[in-house]
């Protein structure tokens, strides 16, 4: 294995900075042409790879090498993931889709609650309204500041993605990517059988 | 602009900093932070991405190396590790799933079991999920492509496959509006790793609902999976209707599960026209049709449910409406036993000639639409073609037969009803009366078309029954036994022998009858089967309340081994005579 990723699963970030540097063209190259026109002035290749290259430092621990083109395919997985979640998410801004006028924060949540565990995630479960407000509430307080402030500001007091993008200094494609994860870990959360929710048994 | 390679490498260093020093104790401990994980791809295929993540599993993207096209593997991770016999049970089941071959129906290529995970491989549709792909279309639109959904339902059905867990993530419509339907067969492959079959429950040990609870099937939300059959999954398509009609569900579910479930399995659905008023009677009757609590009185196949749909685009009446015009009459008889007869008679007029009109005009559809599948097959075999045209043409004729049916029923009830002067005397006419000139008249003028006979003979048994004439009804189904196999010998010579035993209509005891019932052809189950099979349960049901009780179970019997011929069988009718005491 290259000594450098040995290195950085060991903890290593900057074996981990030159390993990633190695694999930035190969990465690039993979996601040229993939971003839609219409898409191309609230997303970029390099936001897609700034999240990739986050995501590895967060779970190189976790990466089993599988190949000699392990750790490629690896990364490109992530990059593809990332890219997806943004393109879903900023069509859904163009159809109109992305965010619902707020009229309550309690409507919001439990909105919230629904349309992440109802829409995609079986077993589903249903709660009480202020049942399921109790728990978002709680799973929100698990994630990280960036994470939480965006879901918050968009999903739950009805922002939209451009401010919040402006604030932030990021693109709105980048900003998606951090809610897509954000939205996902909330679902992991609250679908965790030692996570937030009762349990019906 | 294009960034440097460091400065972005930097700049994603601080923020993994962050994220990890600033998420919460459970979500690190609960959840990879990459979101991806690295999950393991199958021999022979290369990994190109996750699509989606969900409590059951991963949903992967990824290429065959044999065939370079894309594919979408489910890791099953949701199911028991490590047991041999559920890794088999999944293995033969999955095969089966990949028997369906259907335009709109996405099956299974392969299925294996990887590092102790089973895993399923697919074709992968980029598509949008249904409700997504529907929003802001126009509600004819929306019809036609839920039609083509239940066409694709229907197709996997007849192959023995029951879906279980349809659901608008679970349909896939592409960019140009294709749809596909997928997963199927994979809820219960799920429920059967979860749990024991022994204990069969719509939960799982962690109290989870195995399914999505908004389109589950009443008998799916007690728990009572040895119900769950095809209706099942019209009554899932009936949700998907109404949520592509009115954009919210027939419920509020918004308590615990075990409310919800309650509420699924007992509650009442809002009509559609609540929620948009741009739906009119006839769509909100297929709707409602689909959401019956019990299976019985909802379509029978996923098939019906699209013919239905088919002919409300079309403009033509819906076979829907017969249940409706009966049930509602049916109440109405029940709660009002003091009604005059002139109320009697009218209701009973309309209701009897809509059936009747419903009858003629279900078998003129059939023979029409034997008369189409004739012509395509025409088309196709030139070699044939002159054959296949004498088969259309033969097919039209049927549909005449069937029109002048039609017009002989009608007219006898209209002259049958229009005789009876309910304000002719001051007292009122007992319904008796209307019944037995209208039996005696079916007597008189239709001994030569016992099909006809039979129709109008259950028809009166019907509403006997519902007047609490248990004997006088099971009278008129005897008759009608009779007539049915008169019907079917003129027809097919192999009924001639139980035909020619009640031949002397005088004669048409019940130990005739029974003679002639074990002549009956005892091989197969073609149509004449089903209609006397049906006769016979009615009889069963009407006797089994009379004095004579204990010959119903011999109808019922009778109508059973008849039934259990069927392929596939007609549960509801066979509930019925199953029933009966």
């Amino acid at each position: 294995m290259n000594p450098d990723l040995q290195a950085a699963q060991d903890g290593d970030a900057d074996a981990l900075g030159r390993v990633l540097e190695s694999q930035a063209g190969p990465l690039r190259a993979a996601l040229t042409g993939r971003i839609p026109a219409a898409l191309q002035s609230m997303l970029s290749i390099d936001d897609v790879l700034q999240q990739t290259f986050t995501d590895a430092f967060l779970g190189i621990e976790r990466f089993r090498p599988t190949g000699p083109r392990g750790l490629e395919n690896w990364l490109r997985t992530i990059a593809e993931h990332n890219l997806r979640d943004a393109i879903r998410l900023l069509r859904a801004d163009r159809r109109g889709g992305g965010t619902a006028p707020v009229r309550d924060l309690d409507d919001s949540t439990s909105a919230l609650f629904e349309r992440i565990t109802g829409s995609g995630t079986t077993p589903s479960r249903h709660l009480a309204r202020s049942e399921a407000v109790a728990a978002v509430r709680t799973a929100l307080a698990e994630l990280p500041a960036m994470h939480r402030d965006v879901l918050e500001r968009i999903d739950l007091r009805g922002e939209s993605v451009a401010e919040v993008a402006a604030s932030l200094g990021r693109s709105p494609g980048s900003v998606h990517m951090l809610r897509a994860r954000a939205q996902r870990w909330l679902a992991d959360l609250l679908g965790h059988p030692s996570g937030v929710l009762p349990d019906f048994s | 602009m294009t960034s440097e390679p460091h400065s972005l490498i930097e700049r994603a260093r601080d923020d993994a900093r962050r994220v990890a020093t600033q998420s919460g104790p459970l979500l690190r401990t609960a959840t990879d932070l990459t979101g991806t994980g690295g999950p393991p791809c199958p021999p022979g295929y290369d990994l190109i991405g996750e699509i989606h993540r969900g409590s059951q599993g991963v949903v992967l993207l990824a290429r065959q190396v044999s065939t370079d096209r894309q594919v979408a593997i489910k890791l099953m991770h949701g199911c028991a590790r490590g047991q041999r016999s559920a890794a088999r049970r999944f293995a033969r089941e999955a095969r089966a799933l990949g028997r369906i071959e259907h335009p709109h129906v996405i099956s299974v290529h392969e299925s294996g079991v990887l590092d102790d995970v089973p895993y399923l491989v697919m074709a992968y549709v980029d598509g949008l999920p249904l409700d997504e792909y529907l929003a802001g279309r126009p509600l004819r639109a929306r019809v036609a492509l839920l039609a083509t959904v239940a066409e694709a339902v229907h197709a996997a059905h007849v192959r023995g496959v029951i879906h279980r867990d349809l659901k608008p993530g679970n349909v896939r419509v592409t960019d140009d509006g294709h749809p596909y339907v997928l997963d199927f067969g994979l809820a219960r492959l799920i429920r059967d790793e979860w749990q024991d079959d022994s204990h069969a429950t719509t939960t799982t040990h962690t109290g989870a609902f195995v399914g999505s609870l908004r389109w589950a099937s009443p008998e799916q939300a007690a728990g009572r999976h040895d119900l769950v059959d095809t209706r099942s999954d019209v009554y899932a398509l009936g949700v998907l209707l109404y949520q592509a009609l009115t954009g919210t569900f027939p419920y509020r579910l918004d308590g615990n599960l075990r409310a919800s479930l309650d509420t699924i399995a007992t509650g009442s659905v809002t009509p559609p026209r609540t929620h948009n008023p741009g739906i009119d009677d006839e769509l909100e009757t297929i709707v409602l049709a689909c959401l019956q609590k019990e299976p019985g009185r909802r379509y029978q196949s996923a098939a019906e449910l699209s013919g239905d749909l088919r002919r409300y685009l079309a403009g033509e009446p819906i076979a829907a409406k017969r249940d409706s015009g009966w049930y509602m009459f049916r109440k109405l008889m029940a709660r009002n036993r003091g009604l005059t007869t002139g109320t009697v008679l009218a209701v009973l007029a309309i209701l009897v000639v809509s059936v009747m009109l419903l009858v003629g005009y279900r078998r003129a559809q059939e023979a029409r639409a034997a008369a189409e599948e004739a012509r395509a097959l025409a088309e196709h075999a030139r070699t044939a073609e002159i054959a296949q045209r004498a088969r259309a043409e033969e097919a039209v004729a049927v549909a005449q037969q069937e029109r002048a049916r039609l017009q002989a029923v009608t007219g006898f009830l209209q002259e049958t009803l229009t005789r009876i002067d309910p304000q002719a005397g001051d007292r009122a006419l007992p319904v008796r009366e209307v019944l037995d000139a209208a039996a005696n008249r079916v007597d008189a003028e239709f001994g030569t078309r016992p099909d006809i006979a039979a129709d109008l003979r259950e028809t009166i048994a019907r509403t006997l029954v519902n007047l609490e004439e248990y004997g006088q009804a099971a009278a008129h189904l005897r008759a009608a036994v009779v007539d049915r196999l008169r019907q079917a010998a003129a027809t097919a010579p192999d009924w001639a022998p139980a035909a020619a035993v009640v031949a002397d209509p005088g004669e048409a005891g019940d130990a005739v009858l029974r003679s002639a019932l074990k002549l009956v052809p005892a091989e197969g189950f073609d149509i004449e089967h089903a209609r006397l099979a049906a006769t016979l349960v009615a009889l069963a049901e009407a006797e089994s309340r009379t004095d004579a009780a204990a010959e119903a179970g011999s109808w019922s019997a009778l109508a059973i081994e008849m039934l259990e011929r069927a392929e596939p069988p007609d549960e509801a009718l066979l509930r019925r005579a199953r029933a009966v005491p």
